[in-house]
């Protein structure tokens, strides 16, 4: 077998947090937890989710910009060992980097040319009209002209920008480009352009690509194979049009649901993900999803609508975060009663599951005396649900692509 | 016939170019929203369509010319003073970046109690001077009415999150917050300018939601600008699409996206990713805001261009529909009175002649 062009393996990105005068350290955020996956030559891999699930993090380390905490790069059957300069240099030959901000990644005190140039005399080539024939020829192939060398950063557009940078990433004739949400920043008229010149490029080069990014609809476009990224782990990963025709794991649904779709007949309706993305200094246990999953597992023993469960749910993560006394003191403030607590959580005055009713009345009638601790406690033992107490692995659906959630457990067994 | 909420006639904005020049970034917009509607402004960076907006309120220091008529008065002609009354109370702003609307060294409380504080000195100088005898109700500490409107913008917990700091609260948090300040004043229109392009897509349905909630509740207007045919799609009662400074086309959100008329309109279609058909680029750079072209703006990169369309002044807004009036309304000659619309679905060459634009900076 073959190496892949670029193998990650259970990379590991942890930030401490530290105290004190000693710097003890008192916490980490673990920005990447255990990442793994391929690259392979003229293959476009997209690594999706939303704002703080790592991905950013994981362009960072992989290209040694970050020392990793733990895992393995390798590049061509070799591990990216960054520490030594030689292999260091010839690692940074090989990839190319792309960043969102076009404009921050130019030196606003050099012409374009210079600034594609760069890396040609860093890695020593002194032949100044080979140079010049090089960034001519590439900043044509870009969709630029030979003549945009003399011209600085600001007399470019955005998107032109993002085409220049293109044309420096690829100036040493790379293997792998690294494209870190290369057109978040651009108009969508201009990103179709810089979208079908990647699609061009790769074809021209045989190129690799790792296309980071937030938006389901430009990973549709162009990627091959995509990994979805949740707080810092793959939760499932497969062919693009497999993943996205059929998504395995709620998040990948809930993703795929929030773009808009350009029909206004189709105006989305499903249930939307509440919250936002949990700290990564404190993941949530088990599935790391499971604070706001819509398709979260029911304990067992009761019988709730789905909709309902996720509520009571809300409320114990809700419960769950709350420094002791937050919570309470503004529950208890004012007339708030235990039917207060079930308006602001969308909690029916009745449940349908008359035990699962018992249990949450008993809970919520702590919480209005101002017994918070009670309250979690109860709701923790009776209503826990797999999702909160296993962490589940990345394995084989039905689907045949592979996604991390407790829904597939049981076809598995 | 009753008036509009908001009505924009022939406005024009200018700015002075670096050269001298005269930039007309908004050159000849009409428009109209009603209560409780959704117009969506489309359109791509330098269309002008956040100078439009911007300029209702004179958040921009451009030369306005035309006519906005907001509640019985033409904005334009209204004092520094009197503006400042209009801010806040009858139209309010969502901004694109929910980092720099709100102040780092005030808690998100304070800053939303000032709004309440502010709007309600308003409402006491023009309003109830007079002593009206009973002040049985007795309204709301700002503090509480500022708590109520965290609330009702779903924020979790409003009472403990009134005295944190912006930075303590997610982006999607922070724009809900802005939208809560947009709200203190209580008014008629929400102008909102791609407030959630800055937002991740889950974030995003959450602000849609929440945006398309407020405006059944408040049966407040809205106009919401934004690039992304997607989003307009999910929000839009009326469309209308700008190119450098002039309307391309508007109409009904379902006449836009059933039958997009303008080759501008179908050339934004075709750049939407993720949604089959082949990504087509529009071919060329944006126009020079300093010499715009002759005739139709958008037609050196239109593929569809004959010569008539570099002729004169931009088209009039044609009957998208030939059978009769409706408001479906296009600015292309192929729908005036001596040309077919339907030699527009004619097979054309995709790389035309005029799709090459002089670039900013050659001399020759």
């Amino acid at each position: 077998m073959t190496d892949s062009l670029l193998s990650v393996r259970d990379l590991k990105k942890h930030y401490p947090i530290t105290e004190g005068p000693l710097r003890k350290e008192v916490g980490r955020v673990r920005a990447v937890d255990g990442v793994s996956f391929e690259v392979e030559r003229g293959e476009t891999v997209g690594l999706v989710g939303e704002s703080g699930c790592g991905k950013s993090t994981v362009a960072t380390t992989l290209m040694g910009l970050e020392e990793p905490t733990a895992g393995r790069v390798s590049f061509d059957g070799v591990a990216a060992d960054r520490r030594d300069s030689v292999d260091r240099r010839e690692f940074r030959r090989r990839v190319g980097m792309v960043f969102q901000d076009p404009t921050s990644s130019f030196d606003p005190r050099m012409t374009i040319g210079e600034s594609v140039a760069e890396p040609l005399s860093i890695h020593g080539l002194d032949d100044r009209a080979r140079r010049r024939e090089i960034v001519a020829d590439l900043l044509e192939r870009v969709g630029l002209s030979a003549e945009d060398a003399e011209r600085y950063p600001h007399q470019f557009s955005g998107g032109q920008k993002q085409r220049a940078a293109l044309a420096r990433a690829l100036v040493l004739n790379p293997d792998l480009l690294v494209a870190d949400e290369p057109v978040s920043a651009l108009d969508v008229s201009v990103q179709a352009g810089i979208l079908s010149l990647l699609d061009d490029l790769q074809r021209e080069f045989d190129l690799g690509i790792l296309l980071i990014s937030h938006d389901m609809s430009v990973v549709r476009e162009i990627c091959d194979r995509v990994a979805v990224m949740y707080l810092g782990e793959i939760v499932e990963t497969g062919p693009t049009e497999e993943v996205l025709a059929d998504p395995q794991h709620p998040y990948t649904r809930a993703l795929v649901s929030s773009v808009p779709a350009p029909d206004p007949s189709q105006r989305a309706s499903e249930a939307r993900l509440s919250g936002d993305v949990p700290s990564p200094s404190d993941p949530p246990s088990g599935c790391r999803f499971h604070t706001r999953c819509p398709e979260i597992i029911q304990p067992e023993g009761y019988d709730f609508d789905q909709a309902n469960w996720r509520a009571v749910m809300d409320l114990r993560v809700a419960l769950g975060d709350s420094e002791d006394g937050d919570f309470e003191g503004e529950l208890v403030d004012g007339e708030v009663r235990a039917g207060g607590i079930r308006d602001r959580f969308g909690i029916p005055d009745e449940l349908g599951d008359e035990g699962a009713e018992a249990v949450l009345s008993e809970a919520l009638d702590s919480l209005a005396s101002g017994d918070s601790e009670s309250a979690r406690d109860l709701l923790g033992r009776e209503f826990e649900t797999v999702c909160e107490r296993d962490s589940p692995e990345l394995r084989e659906t039905e689907s045949g692509h592979p996604a991390a959630c407790h829904l597939h457990d049981e076809r598995a067994e | 016939m009753t008036d509009s909420l908001l009505s924009v006639r022939n406005f024009r904005a200018r700015f002075d170019g670096e050269t001298g020049g005269d930039i007309w970034a908004v050159d000849g917009v009409s428009f109209d929203v009603e209560r409780g509607e959704t117009v969506c402004l489309v359109g791509e960076s330098g269309s002008g369509k956040t100078v439009t907006c911007e300029a209702l309120t004179r958040l921009v220091s451009a030369d306005l010319d035309g006519e906005i008529r907001f509640g019985g008065r033409n904005l334009l002609g209204l004092s520094e003073a009197q503006l400042r009354e209009v801010r806040g109370a009858e139209i309010a702003h969502v901004f694109q970046n929910p980092q720099g609307a709100l102040d780092p060294v005030y808690s998100v409380g304070e800053q939303l109690r000032e709004a309440v504080e502010r709007n309600r000195d308003d409402l006491g100088e023009s309003g109830d001077s007079g002593e009206s005898g009973d002040s049985g109700e007795s309204p709301d500490s700002p503090r509480e009415v500022a708590i109520d409107l965290l609330d009702q913008v779903g924020i979790p917990e409003a009472a403990t999150r009134y005295d944190d700091y912006p930075h303590e609260f997610s982006g999607g948090q922070k724009q809900r917050v802005v939208i809560a300040l947009a709200l203190a004043g209580d008014p008629d229109l929400l102008v909102a300018d791609e407030p959630t392009t800055a937002l991740d897509v889950t974030i995003q349905a959450q602000i849609l939601d929440l945006l398309g909630e407020l405006q059944d509740d408040r049966d407040v207007g809205v106009l919401f600008v934004t690039h992304d045919l997607g989003v307009a799609a999910q929000v839009a009662d009326r469309i209308v699409v700008m190119y450098a400074g002039k309307v391309m086309e508007r109409g009904g959100v379902s006449q836009i996206f059933d039958s997009p008329s303008h080759p501008y309109t179908r050339a934004l279609f075709r750049c939407l990713p993720g949604w089959g058909s082949a990504l087509d680029p529009i071919p060329g750079d944006p126009i020079d805001p300093a010499d715009p072209p002759g005739g139709c703006r958008f037609h050196p990169r239109c593929s569809a261009a004959v010569p008539e369309c570099g002729e004169g002044e931009q088209p009039d807004l044609y009957d998208a529909d030939s059978q009769g009036e409706s408001d479906h309304r296009v600015s292309c000659v192929f729908y005036g009175p001596d040309r077919n619309p339907a030699e527009l679905d004619a097979e054309r060459p995709t790389t035309p002649e005029t799709a090459r634009v002089p670039k900013e900076g050659d001399d020759d």
